[in-house]
């Protein structure tokens, strides 16, 4: 089929987005963009069977995050070491290192974020999908979706107060900032 | 606390209140209730402060130049490319031909049976490994020949295969391709599904299984999930990396249909 040069593909147009949702769940600009590009080929792929009436952002992201977890599951190598739910916090920095940092930076803030959380936040708040297409996105039901967004809105939050983050009764010890 | 002609506003309620996510008359109920607990209006507003934060730090980002890697999946090929590309492919062809024919040659004395044979599901995962990751060929045959497709592997399995359909859990058939299986001369087939997200699915079917019928077991070894039972001399495994409990119903279908 002949495309005329002028006029792109509609894929194209969101590849900013996507390259923006990947660096939300990697946080590395390489791998980031390593998914996206495994993301495009096979959207691609799968564009003549594409539904219509599915909008194309929230397929996107899909896709992506789709590449995004097998990928995880083929490093991590055992596909159920990683509970779907993230309401077990991942095991971030051990405790010496918070009073070396200063957790008002917004950045460095989202890099203590569970990537489910973190990559929830920029689904929502900044792209603007609805609770139902991001619970889509991400594959968990609706109610995980907006569990899940009330914890990682007042994580953050916690985290750019400058406060650790709360572990609930976990063994990690409570530690005060140190000025 | 609230007047009892208030209903209570939950967590949820306010924070789709603050994400603008509300119906108009949810969103004034929930208004009137936010003046009567200040304390909840602050956590609504910081919400807010917050998701204004979150916009302006991940706006840059879209100014970014699009890398030419990904560029370049949206750009025609010239006509040269495409010749040299074919050529190549041709190339890596005769290549694994020669290869193949030497290796046969060299191990023409080694063609006793196995002693030990892959266990199905490792061989149904390593495959699933492979074929799920192709992007331009990832089944020798697709769906549109299906009937095609299901004879050709029948006559090399040598039994009539049937491919179980799973529409219903919101998967197509891609299409199959033939595989060689560890065991003697023996043959397996591949058939490749997948939903509208892009997951894949593969169902492996082994024939030459020494061994009497199994039940429906799991292995979660190798990268994917991989559910397997052997029934009547043939092997059959199902696998898919969308985790357990998502392939189990998949799995149970397919079960239930081929051994029915």
């Amino acid at each position: 089929m002949l495309f005329r040069r002028h006029q792109p593909h509609p894929i194209e147009a969101e590849i900013p987005r996507l390259r923006r949702f990947a660096l939300a769940l990697a946080r590395d600009g390489t791998l980031a963009d390593d998914i996206v590009q495994d993301c495009l080929e096979r959207a691609l792929a799968a564009w003549a069977t594409r539904r219509n009436d599915a909008s194309l952002r929230p397929w996107l992201f899909s896709i992506l995050h789709n590449v995004w977890r097998s990928r995880r599951t083929r490093e991590g190598n055992r596909p159920d070491s990683r509970p779907l739910d993230d309401s077990i916090e991942e095991p971030g920095l051990s405790g010496g290192q918070w009073e070396r940092l200063e957790l008002r930076d917004l950045d460095m803030a989202l890099d203590l974020l569970p990537e489910e959380q973190r990559s929830l936040l920029l689904l929502v708040v900044v792209e603007g999908l609805s609770y139902e297409e991001a619970a889509r996105v991400q594959d968990v039901p609706l109610g995980t979706v907006m569990s899940r967004l009330l914890r990682a809105r007042e994580k953050l939050r916690r985290l750019t107060d400058g406060e650790p983050p709360h572990v609930g009764d976990d063994a990690r010890p409570h530690l005060r900032r140190v000025k | 606390m609230t007047g009892a002609v208030d209903q209570p506003v939950t967590d949820a309620e306010l924070q789709a209140y603050a994400d603008d996510r509300l119906p108009a008359a949810d969103r004034l109920r929930v208004e009137a209730w936010l003046i009567k607990n200040p304390e909840a209006a602050a956590k609504v507003a910081a919400w807010q402060d917050q998701a204004e934060a979150l916009r302006q730090h991940f706006a840059p980002a879209l100014a970014e130049p699009v890398p030419v890697a990904m560029a370049a999946l949206f750009a025609r090929p010239k006509r040269g490319e495409i010749l040299l590309r074919q050529g190549l492919r041709i190339a890596a062809v005769l290549c694994i031909a020669v290869l193949g024919a030497g290796a046969g040659w060299w191990g023409r004395g080694y063609m006793m049976p196995p002693v030990q044979v892959a266990a199905l599901p490792q061989e149904a995962t390593r495959a699933h490994m492979v074929y799920s990751r192709e992007v331009l060929h990832p089944v020798e045959v697709t769906a549109k020949e299906e009937q095609h497709l299901v004879a050709w592997l029948s006559k090399r399995l040598g039994t009539t295969l049937r491919v179980p359909s799973l529409t219903a859990q919101g998967y197509g058939l891609v299409g199959g391709r033939l595989l060689p299986a560890s065991s003697g001369n023996h043959a397996a087939a591949q058939f490749m599904y997948e939903n509208r997200q892009g997951q894949r699915l593969t169902l492996y079917v082994r024939s030459g299984e020494a061994g009497g019928d199994t039940a429906f077991r799991f292995s979660g070894d190798g990268g994917a999930a991989t559910f397997y039972w052997i029934d009547g001399g043939f092997g059959y495994a199902l696998a898919g990396e969308a985790g357990r409990e998502a392939l189990l119903p998949v799995a149970r279908s397919v079960y239930e249909s081929l051994t029915r």
